[in-house]
């Protein structure tokens, strides 16, 4: 029985010179690459700083500060790896793998953005001392009086000049600790105080991002359509191509369950794993794997191949060509 | 014990006789089959043309540093060559991919070159995301708050911790591309390996041998 061809070896052959190819690939690309970089430039928006919101925005910065203080931040109830909360738990069913690894950055808002930064503080404010040593004396119960009377105050606090008047009430020392930690961030000094996970190396940013994160990170990006309904990151960098590439997985997000469920991030990720699992199976995956030869789309590439072979002028010289080859072996 | 079983159990032995295979003529032919001409052969060398474009600018920005690619000058100017450079890599490789799916160029013996291909797709995203969180602006800031979640509820977020810059950074100019690279270097040893994959079989031909896959 006679067999198909399936060694390209036995092909007929013409030169070819993959050293001129690959010096012709590399120069086309980088030419591209210089024009746009020359005509188009590159994206860059300066970062959020915690200074900025504490002088910009200062009753933002006292209701995060007075959330983080009082363990009703978004972080403070997060979950793994920054603590045992549950209010960012994703699972489906009793499938939660975010807590396999455990709280491996474990992080205490009240004392890492509030608490540990006005100790820190206190040989410049000394008068900072006695409404710290009275937070710390106070009940659990205590604190959280204060601090909720102090949020219901804070709406109406008057903003004039850089300062923050809020009503007074039944707030206890939280006030003065608080205009202390925005003076603290209005002088640039904050973020140097959050993000301290490490002596040495400030790598690690956690600290000054999450407590970033909440509304003042999002109302910029709301500025810039950078929200996940409106295609998140694909909406980056202002009118520059974003990572396009990410396109299968944000478009995952525009559509429900993802868009809907508060696991969303889980279905998505391991939907797209189940997607590259798909991608590296296509080989052995029948009728996947012989969709483009019913396609048909290869006799484009081809096309001169199947003209020869098939009925062009060379057809026989080189069909027979290739079978003598084929017989020779 | 028979030499011959001997030397199979031997893996130096068998290192070596693998490496014997690799001669220059394989890696650099001076010949193709007829078949080989069209542009979509062009995709894989243009791909990895904005590698080496993407590589290079890489070590350049790695060698100065942060305060230079945010400085406007030189910095600015590089990091525009690298950036440029990836959307370029990507835009080739997905013409590249979509291209060897319609050839079906996983036929006869070729699907680890596939597999490589899926895989080194899959390190490049990974790697152009450490870069955008490495960028060091407000855009990476709030792809490192946004994507917390997304690692944190998939479960690799406890490993794998955007808001680090150290190991994002760490990841992004040393681990992910020593791996992007050493899978390139065995799609392309694997490529001249098996030789370019033949077309499907001729009309002609398919009436005569059967059925192709
Ligand atoms: C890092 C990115 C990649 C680079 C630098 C690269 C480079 C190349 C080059 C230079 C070739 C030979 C020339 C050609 O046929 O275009 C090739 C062939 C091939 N590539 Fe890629 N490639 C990459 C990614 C991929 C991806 C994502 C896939 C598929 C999912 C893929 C699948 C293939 C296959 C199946 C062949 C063999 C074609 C044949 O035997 O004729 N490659 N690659």
């Amino acid at each position: 029985m006679r067999r198909y061809l399936t060694d390209p070896a036995k092909y007929p052959q013409t030169r070819f010179d993959l050293v001129k190819e690959a010096v012709i690939s590399g120069l086309v690309v980088l030419v591209l690459v210089v024009i746009a970089s020359v005509a188009l430039g590159v994206p860059y928006v300066k970062p959020l700083t915690i200074q900025q919101v504490a002088t910009k925005e200062p009753v933002l910065f006292l209701q995060t500060a007075a959330h983080e203080l009082d363990d009703t931040s978004a972080i403070a109830q997060y979950g793994p790896p920054y603590n045992n909360g549950t209010g960012s738990l994703q699972a489906i069913g009793s499938f939660h793998p975010q807590t396999i690894l455990g709280v491996t950055t474990p992080i205490n808002p009240a004392q890492v953005d509030v608490l540990r930064p006005l100790s820190m503080a206190v040989p410049l404010d000394p008068a900072l001392k006695p409404a710290l040593s009275t937070w710390n004396a106070a009940s659990r119960s205590q604190q959280d009086t204060w601090v909720n009377a102090y949020l219901q105050a804070l709406p109406r606090a008057r903003v004039a000049g850089g300062a923050v008047q809020v009503p007074r009430t039944a707030d206890g020392p939280v006030p003065a600790m608080l205009s202390a930690l925005r003076a603290l961030g209005s002088g640039g000094l904050m973020s140097g105080a959050l993000d301290r996970l490490s002596p040495v190396y400030r790598y690690d940013v956690a600290p000054s991002l999450l407590f970033l994160q909440g509304a003042a990170l999002h109302q910029m990006a709301q500025r810039y359509d950078l929200l996940g309904g409106e295609w998140g990151i694909m909406h980056d960098e202002l009118s520059y191509p974003g990572p396009w590439w990410l396109t299968p997985y944000t478009a995952l997000y525009q559509i429900p369950p993802y868009s809907t469920s508060p696991a969303g991030d889980l279905m998505a990720a391991y939907t797209m794993l189940i997607i590259l699992l798909l991608l590296l199976a296509i080989p052995f995956l029948p009728g996947v794997r012989e969709l483009p030869h019913k396609l048909r789309i290869y006799r484009l590439v081809w096309r001169d191949w199947y003209h020869s072979v098939e009925r062009g002028p060379g057809a026989t010289t080189r069909g027979a060509q290739a079978e003598k080859r084929r017989q020779a072996t | 014990m028979s030499r011959r079983g001997y030397e199979s159990s031997n893996w130096t032995q068998a290192v070596r006789r693998r490496a014997e295979t690799f001669t220059w003529d394989m890696l650099l032919p001076t010949e193709q089959p007829i078949y080989v001409r069209s542009v979509v052969y062009s995709f894989g060398a243009l791909t990895l043309g904005a590698l080496v474009v993407v590589v290079v600018s890489g070590i350049v920005l790695a060698a100065n540093g942060p305060f230079w690619w945010q400085t406007p000058g030189a910095g600015v100017f590089m990091r525009g060559i690298h950036y440029w450079g990836v959307q370029a890599f990507f835009f080739f490789m997905i013409l590249h991919l979509t291209a060897q799916f319609f050839m079906g160029s996983w036929r006869l013996g070729r699907a680890g070159t596939w597999i490589l291909g899926v895989l080194s797709f899959a390190v490049s995203v990974v790697t152009a995301f450490t870069g955008y969180l490495s960028r060091g602006d407000f855009f990476s800031q709030w792809n490192q708050v946004q994507s917390k979640d997304a690692f944190n509820g998939a479960g690799i977020g406890g490993w794998f911790d955007v808001l680090n810059n150290g190991q994002i950074y760490g990841l992004h100019i040393a681990v992910l591309p020593a791996i992007l690279i050493a899978m390139v270097s065995l799609h392309l040893l694997l490529v001249r390996r098996h030789g370019v994959v033949p077309p499907y079989p001729a009309e002609n031909e398919r009436l005569e041998r059967g059925p192709a896959r």
